[in-house]
Formats: structure tokens, sequence, C-alpha cells
């Protein structure tokens, strides 16, 4: 139930959204809060303790440090102890649900120990929720939020069923007033979340689960292809990691929509950023924000880290100095963006290449200045924008290629087989066809890229697509829900053999 | 107003009122979005089904016509059940059944099925039906226990015998079970028709707009009748041993048990039935113990082949499915055990048994279709051959004949006179070196004949679009029969037959006779003439031409 596309989340959902309108208004976030422990206790009780832990520790620690401030005034000290503890037991528990089957498998190889009796436990959304609680630990240690005194009210917040298996991120402060507070029925906002959940469908199931099929192919036997093969495979998965991701974001908005609860936007548009800093601002916006405000902001107001950048003057020189004060910030924060995608050295090998490139690009921003003044090049001009943004989507297509394979070996291997053939004419013969997607398949799968594409171009254009389609006649508007809604039954990739198809995030 | 005064004076009445007219209110604010919304809906649902009525997968006229289909459609009308695979779809005629006995019967086998596949089949069939027999196919008994997992991890097998069960309960049982051993498979696929067959839209044709129709293999209560004859079936039960392997596993013992016990509570009587003669000694002897045993009745066809004049060569569709006469006379078998052992009432007379009535005329076809191709397939001479011809019905048969080189030069006299019986106007005996093609259908009857020329027939009845031709010694010496440009004419130089059937737009049968050979080749449709003896002929007739 805990995935999206099945039959029995449909169903769930469509009771508690009957039934959240039955509630008296003042006990619906009760409701919200049932129907969320219902929801993941789908996952397994195993997942259902883990969060409850977390949940009871986030609490309590928030608790007693407001306490500590309201006794004790400003005992900064014993607060942050308590931060500390909190930010440590959960992380521990991150750590132990990541990795601890390669620690105790370690330990096992070094001590040549027995078997080490070591299940496996990875909760749903751990990464997504012990976010979410950090945030809120540190958001009343630093005073900026207020602790919650409810221990359920706190529960839903980390638990409401729409985030907790793939965020956004949420934060304390701007999410738990509207769960708490009961909406009224609005029709207006029944339609839009309609529209959203429908159009994330859309794109699941009609375009990431179809190019899935290509890129699964090719990924997992790579030895059989070559050249510009992977090129293709990876420029279909990063459309499908895309349309995977920011698919499920439109559900999860949509669902929330339509109980009149506002959501975090995780997506901007990120194929339209004509920078790498720029894509991370439209891509998983909640998980940037949430690295910069609880990472970046303290590493830089950081005094130890100040003082260090004074004293280097002298050997790197006054401009690298100062851009110490940002270079550090961003490199932990990309080893740390890296770990938390996943634990293998694919994952930090990612992480260092995005981060190189905003450093590199940050550091180096006269050096490109001077080289366009240079060459004459008109950076406001039209064709330098198409040339950004494609060269942004092209560092994106190169990240996918280090994470799309299953290990770092496999990377690099695909690599190198790029390299080894200049085969152009897969473009012209059938081959494109024999890779997973027969030729009906890929040119839906096109077709649908194409509308999704010019989506998003009125949408960068400021025009809201939503509102438009609101002000068109009746029976044009219903032509166009209806044609998202067949072409996702019929198109859809979903049946036997598919069912298995979860979202990539949520692996996360 | 008094009496609304007083009315709403009584408390009750007040809340009530209140109620209504909150309603009303209701109604009145929210009546546009209420009414947009369910057309919104009903409408979807209408492009949904319609989706599904054009992507799901077409069923042939067996699918469409299964028994099952007719045991949720008549629910508590069938006095007998069969269960198994194809041996009872194909081996038994319930139509037969009902117009020589009046017992209504009904076929809820499905192809290639084994338990326990079998036990679903039969549970969903107790829960619509009451029958006082039950016949289970034997063929199912002596699977090994490794075809059980296999019957799960094959979803094909799945979907033939879960599509047509209703009841969710089986469906659920079935496919929990399944799920053990097939982790791919989606529950879903087998709930719901749309949801499995969604991706049909890659091969969509004309098919997926029209009811499909297949008439030859055409399915009435469940059975198929097979309306063709296999030659050169060996008889295997009587050279099976009694000493060799049969083997009925525990696990299928207790299935038979289960079956047996829910008979029981129903009040049925559970039958093990040998319906095929591809079967063994030792198989027989194993059903018999099994049968002792579990105190059932069992009935072997292999026991009766005398008794029912089984032939060999004319009642076999292959080695294990009989034709129509096969399957008549097994089920006069069945007939007679019925019969003797229990009593029912006569429904040949009821109108809630009107759909066998419905058959009759159909299933006379087909009986007629099947005989008219046994017959001609036994006629050894061309004497014979002509015989049948003559006797066939050119009503329902287009008759295509041709000659090749100097074949007429063979004619007998009688032979002649035989086709001439066909209202053939050319005399064609003791012409020489003719060329000589014929079309007779209905009261239509097309010839031409000419002694130094090749003739040719070109012309089209209903969808069938003909040209035969005919040459005799001096203009070639050839023959050809194209049906709709497909050739016929078997190489044979001699007479040749293409008989085509327009009821089930079918080849009855084609045949050539080989005037340049006395040898019969045994093995082949194609006969040779025998018995050519000029001492018989007469002299000539003046020629006659008919062109």
């Amino acid at each position: 139930m805990t995935n999206f596309i099945s039959v029995y989340f449909f169903i769930f959902f469509i009771i508690t959204l009957f039934l959240y309108f039955l509630f008296p208004i003042k006990y619906r976030w009760f409701l919200l809060l049932t129907s969320s422990i219902f929801f993941y206790s789908s996952a397994g009780v195993d997942s259902l303790i883990f969060l409850g832990l977390a949940a009871i520790t986030a609490y309590a620690i928030a608790r007693n440090i407001e306490d500590v401030y309201s006794e004790q005034k400003n005992n900064k000290k014993t607060a942050k102890m308590l931060l500390v503890l909190g930010i440590g037991i959960i992380l521990v528990m991150l750590l132990y649900a990541k990795i601890g089957s390669s620690i105790t498998d370690a330990i096992t190889n070094i001590f040549t120990l027995k078997q080490i009796g070591f299940r496996e436990i990875i909760p749903l959304g751990i990464s997504y929720y012990t976010f979410s609680i950090i945030g809120y630990m540190l958001d009343v240690y630093w005073k900026k939020e207020k602790a919650e005194h409810n221990f359920f009210k706190f529960l839903l917040y980390m638990i409401y069923f729409p985030h907790i298996i793939q965020g956004p991120i949420p934060r304390y402060k701007r999410l738990a007033p509207q769960l708490i507070e009961g909406h009224k029925f609005s029709y207006k906002n029944l339609c839009y979340g309609l529209q959203r959940i429908i159009w994330g469908y859309f794109k699941k199931m009609v375009i990431a689960d179809r190019f899935a099929l290509l890129t699964h192919e090719v990924f997992n036997n790579y030895s059989q292809y070559e050249g510009f093969i992977f090129i293709v495979a990876a420029v279909c998965s990063s459309i499908e990691l895309y349309c995977d991701f920011s698919g499920c974001m439109d559900i999860v908005s949509g669902i929330s929509e339509i109980i009149s609860i506002h959501l975090d936007e995780n997506f901007r548009r990120p194929f339209y950023a004509k920078g790498a800093a720029e894509f991370w601002h439209r891509w998983h916006i909640t998980l940037g924000s949430w690295f910069k405000d609880y990472v970046y902001m303290p590493l830089v107001s950081n005094r130890t880290l100040a003082k260090l950048c004074q004293k280097s003057k002298k050997t790197i020189g006054n401009r690298f100095a100062k851009n110490l004060m940002t270079v550090f910030p961003l490199a932990v924060v990309w080893l740390l963006t890296g770990i938390w995608h996943g634990t293998g050295m694919n994952y930090v090998l990612w992480g260092c290449y995005w981060g190189s490139i905003i450093i590199i690009s940050s550091v180096f921003a006269p050096e490109f200045k001077k080289l366009t003044n240079f060459l004459h090049i008109n950076t406001n001009s039209k064709g330098y924008e198409t040339f950004q943004i494609i060269r942004t989507f092209l560092f994106y297509m190169g990240s996918r290629l280090l994470t799309a394979p299953h290990d770092l070996n496999s990377s690099f291997e695909i690599i190198q087989r790029i390299f080894k053939n200049f085969n152009i004419w897969i473009f012209f013969d059938e081959t494109l066809y024999e890779i997973g997607l027969d030729r009906k398949d890929f040119w839906i799968g096109l077709f649908a890229v194409l509308i999704l594409w010019k989506v998003n171009s009125l949408e960068e254009k400021g025009i809201k697509v939503r509102d438009k389609i609101s002000s068109f006649p009746l029976i044009l508007r219903w032509c166009i829900y209806y044609s998202l809604i067949i072409s996702i039954i019929i198109f859809g990739i979903y049946g036997s053999g598919q069912s298995g198809n979860t979202f990539i995030y949520m692996n996360y | 107003m008094n009496y609304l005064q007083k009315l709403t004076k009584r408390k009750y009445m007040k809340y009530i009122l209140y109620t209504i007219y909150f309603i009303y209110f209701l109604y009145r604010k929210y009546m546009k979005t209420i009414i947009k919304s369910i057309s919104f809906i009903i409408i979807l649902c209408f492009m949904v089904l319609g989706v599904r009525n054009i992507l799901a997968v077409p069923k042939s006229a067996i699918n469409e016509k299964t028994g099952i289909h007719d045991i949720h459609k008549y629910p508590n009308s069938y006095d007998v059940c069969f269960i198994g695979r194809s041996t009872v779809i194909s081996n038994i005629s319930c139509q037969e059944l009902y117009e020589q006995y009046g017992i209504a019967g009904v076929t809820a086998g499905v192809s290639g099925q084994i338990f326990p596949m079998s036990l679903y089949t039969f549970e969903e069939v107790m829960n619509y039906q009451s029958p006082k027999v039950v016949f289970l196919d034997t063929r199912i008994l002596f699977e090994s226990a490794k075809s059980e997992m296999k019957s799960y991890q094959d979803e094909a097998a799945l979907h033939f015998t879960l599509d047509d069960i209703k009841t969710l309960s089986i469906k659920r049982k079935a496919l929990e079970k399944a799920k053990l051993y097939n982790e791919e498979i989606d529950e879903w696929d087998y709930y719901s028709k749309l949801y499995y067959s969604h991706d049909n839209w890659k091969n969509i044709s004309q098919k997926n707009f029209l009811k499909y129709d297949d008439k030859l293999t055409t399915n009435m209560h469940g059975n198929t009748l097979y309306l063709d004859v296999a030659n050169n079936i060996q008889n295997t039960y009587a050279t099976s041993r009694r000493e060799e392997t049969a083997v009925i596993t525990r696990q299928t013992q207790k299935y038979v048990s289960d079956m047996l016990k829910i008979c029981e509570e129903s009040g049925s009587d559970l039958v093990l039935l040998t319906g095929y003669v591809h079967s063994t000694k030792a198989q027989h002897h194993a059903v018999t113990e099994l049968a002792h045993r579990l105190n059932l009745k069992f009935l072997d066809i292999n026991q009766f082949l005398i008794k029912t004049n089984f032939d060999y060569n004319m009642d076999l569709y292959d080695a294990v499915h009989f034709n129509l006469s096969g399957a008549i006379k097994m089920t006069h078998l069945i007939g007679d055990f019925l019969t003797k052992n229990y009593k029912f009432s006569d429904k040949r007379n009821e109108d809630a048994y009107s759909r066998y009535e419905n058959y009759r005329v159909e299933f006379d076809q087909h009986k007629r279709y099947l005989s008219s191709k046994q017959k001609l397939l036994s006629s050894v001479s061309f004497y014979d051959y002509l015989q049948t011809l003559k006797n066939l019905n050119t009503e329902e048969n287009i008759i295509f004949i041709t000659i090749y080189g100097d074949a007429m030069n063979k004619l007998t006299l009688k032979e002649a006179q035989l086709l001439q019986d066909l209202e053939l106007r050319a005399n064609l005996y003791g012409k020489k070196d003719g060329s000589y093609a014929a079309v007779i259908y209905k009261d239509n009857i097309q010839e031409k004949f000419n002694f130094l020329n090749a003739v040719k027939i070109e012309d089209e009845i209903g969808k069938l679009e003909f040209e035969i031709s005919s040459g005799g010694t001096k203009s070639g010496e050839r023959s050809s029969i194209l049906i709709n440009e497909k050739e016929y004419f078997s190489g044979g130089k001699g007479f040749n037959f293409f008989i085509y059937n327009t009821e089930f737009e079918q080849i009855l049968n084609t045949c050539y006779f080989d005037t340049t050979s006395t040898v019969n080749p045994s093995q082949s449709r194609n006969k040779s003439l025998l018995t050519i003896n000029k001492q018989e002929e007469t002299a000539p007739n003046v020629w006659e031409s008919v062109e």
C-alpha cells in the first residue's frame, strides 16, 4: 500500500478523503494521524518502531530544550548538549538503517567472528523524516520555533502519509499548523488537487516507467552495448529520474491540495537551469534548502572557519582565502548530499562531482566572465542561454552515469565503452527499438515528453497552466482531463511484471 | 398556516423540517457542482468500459461459449457437469445428451487444466450449480507433483482458469497460493480485464472492434465440436501392459477427496470418467483402485469400444480428442450409464432449456458436415466416391471437378453415368483427350468441355473466388483448381475433386483419382482408378459440346 501506484493505495486514499470531510473539523488532524499510522504500518512493524523511537526522541529533546531555555535563562550549554544528544541518536538510527549490515559484515570479517545475526531493517522514508526532525530540533534550539507540546500532533507532522515516503522535506513552521487546522471542503482545491495527481501519474507511469525499460536494459547489460547507446540511455535515465521524482511530488502535493494543505514545492523546471547552482535551486528544492539552512549557513557563520580563512590569506592569497569561506561549507554540503543519497562510493563521487562543478563555477566566475568577454559572447542572447541550458543538462546527464548503474566499477566501464565506438548509425537503423523499448513505446514516450516540455515551457514563461485550463470551456477542460486519464490507463506501464515499479527516491 | 403552526409545535417535526431544509439548501448551493462531478464520473466510467472492451483480449467463440459462461448464466439448472481438461471438452457432446436422453449437461473443462486448477473450477461450478452427477476427467489424475508448481507459475494457465471464475474468494485463494511459487504475479491482472490487457494497444486491429467468431470448432455447452478426421492412430490401450507404471500422487488423491467432500455436502455424485482412448491398462487399474478406495463409480470408454462401435479411423480428431462422431458415441455411453443409475426428468419439454433447442439446427449441420466428410474419406474406389458425391447436399457444398490429360479415357460407363447423375450435361464416356471442368452448386452448374483446347471457368460464389482449368492430352495436359488464389490441384493425373462447404466455409474434401497408376497409395487420400475394365465399354456416344 505504500506504493502510490498500487490499487490498494487508491482505495486507502479515497476512504481517507471521504472520512476526512465527514469528521468534525476540530478532529480532522486526528483522522489524518490515524490514516498515516495505518498507511505507514503497512510497510512493516520494524519501520513503525523506528519511526516511533525517532518521534519520541525528537519530541522529548525539543521539549527539554525549551524547558532548559525557560527555566535556566539562555543556558545554551545544556541546550546544546541535549541537541547533540538528540541529533546523535537520530543519526545513529539513520546510519544503523543505512550501513548497519556493511559494518557488521566488516566486523565479522576483521575479527573472523561467526556471522553476527544482523537483521537488516530499512525503515521507509527514514532519510526524509530524520532530516525533518533534525531541522525541527535545530529550529527549537535556535528559538525559531516553539516545541510542540502535544506528542500526537508532533507525530502527525512526522508521519503525514503523503510526504513520509519521498518528501518533500517539510519545515515544521510551515506544515504543522496546516495539518492541525482542520480544512473545509473546497471544490476548487479538489479539482486542482486531482489535476495535479493525474499529471503526476502521467509523468510517472507514461514517461518515467517507460524509459525505465530502456535504462534498465542498457545499464543491467552494459557489456552488450557501446557508444551512443549509453548516451541515449543517459538521456532517458535523466528524463526518467525527473519524471519519476517530480511525478511523485505532484501526486503528493495533489493529495495534500485536496485537503487544502500546501506542501513546499520540490521542483521548479530544473531543465531550464542555466548553471549547476541554479539547477540545484530547481531540483529537490527542499533538500537543498535544508542543507543550506542547517549545514551551509551554520558553517559559513562559524567563527572557527572565519579565523582559519583569515590565517590562510598569507598562504593562498586574499581572493582564495575569501572563497574558502564558501568552498569549505559547499564541499561539506555536497559530500553529505552524496551520502544522503546512498552510502556507496558512487554516491560519494556523485556528491563530489556536483560539489566540484559548483565550487569551480563559483570560484572561477570572474575568469569565465573574462573568457566570454574575450570571445565577444553576448551572455544575454537566446543562443547563449540555450547553450547554458544544454550544458547544465549535460552535467546532470553525466551525474546520472555515476548513479544509474549498480556501482562505481560499472559506471567507469560504461564511460569507457561510450568512447569505444562512434556508432551514430543507431539513430538511423532500428537499433533504438531493440534496447528495451519497441518502436511504438519509444514514440509514445517521445510524444509524452513533448507534452511535458510544452507544459514546462509555458510554466517557465510565467503562464500558470492550471489556471489557464480552468479558464477553458467545460468541454475542452474535460477533454484534456479525459485524454490524460485514458492515456495513463492505456499507455501507463503497469501490470504483471511491472508491479514492482516503485519510485526511485523511495530507496533513499 | 394554522396547520403548519400546529405541526412545528411538535419538537421532532422541527428537526425533520430543519434537516429537509438543510439538504435542500445544500442541493441548491452545490447542485451544479454535484451534477458536474457525477456527470464527469459517469462519462469517465463509460470511456473506461469502452477502452476495456476494445483492448481486452478478443475472445474466440470457444471462450465466449465456455461451459463456465453457461454455468454463471443458468444457475442451478444442470443435471450433470463435466470437469477436466480438453478431453471432456471435445469427447462429450452435451447437446447430444440432451437430444437423445433429455439430460441437461454442461462441460466446465479447460484445455490443459490439471489439479489444483480443476479444483478451483469445480468449486466455482458448485457455487452456481447443484448437479446430480459430476464427472471427473481421469486424464488430470496422472500429473506429477512438479506439475502443480508449474501450473501456478504458468500465468497463461492461471488465466485460463481464473479468468472465468467470478467468486472472489476462490480467485483470492488461488492467487495467494500462486504468489508463493511466482512472486511476479500481479493479482490485479486477474481481477481486472483492463489492467491485464491495457498493453494490447500495440496489437490493435479490426478484430478488437468486432466480435470474433469461429464457426468450425464451435462451442455448445462447453463442448468443442471437432469436424476433422485423423487417421493412422494406434490403439495404445490395446497394446499397453498393465504392469506399466501409472501413479496417482497423494496430493492428487487429496484433491479428489476434497471434491468428493464438496459433492457430498451438496448431494451430488462424483463419477470418474476416462473419456479418451489414449489411455493405458495401468492407468485404468490405478483409477479403479482409487474409485474403490473412495467408493466412486468409474466409467472407461476403453472397456466399451465394441459396444459403442468406436472406429479408430473415423472417430478421432487426434490421438487424444474425438471428433463429433466419436463424441456422440461417448455421449451415448454416458447417457446409458446415467439412465441406468439415476433418474432425471426429461428436459426436452421444458421452456427453461430452450437454449438446447436453439442449437438443434446448428448441431445437425455439424453432424451432416462430418458425416459427409467421413463418407468421402471412406470411399475406397472412384465409383464409391461418385456415389457419395451423388448423395451430397449441393445446397451446402460446392463441387469443383477438373480432368487432367486423357483421364476421361479411363472412365467406365457406370462411372460416367454417376457423373451425369450429378446433373452434369456432358457425357464424358469414351471421350479421348478432351478438356473438362465443372462447378456444381445448388441448381447452378457451370461446365466446359473442349476436345482440342484447354478450358477454364472463372467466377465467384460468396467470398469464394475460383479459377479452375483443365487441359486434355492435345492441349497441354494440365489441371488447376485455384480457390482464392490458392492452388489445390495436387498434381494428380486424373480426375480432381475439390469440395467446399459453404456453411462452415471450409474445405470438405480434396481428392484426385490418378489414372496413370493402378496402385492405390494407402497413406494418402488420393486414390487410383481400380477396376478399369474396358470390356464393359459400349460404343462411344456422339460427342456433345457443352461449351
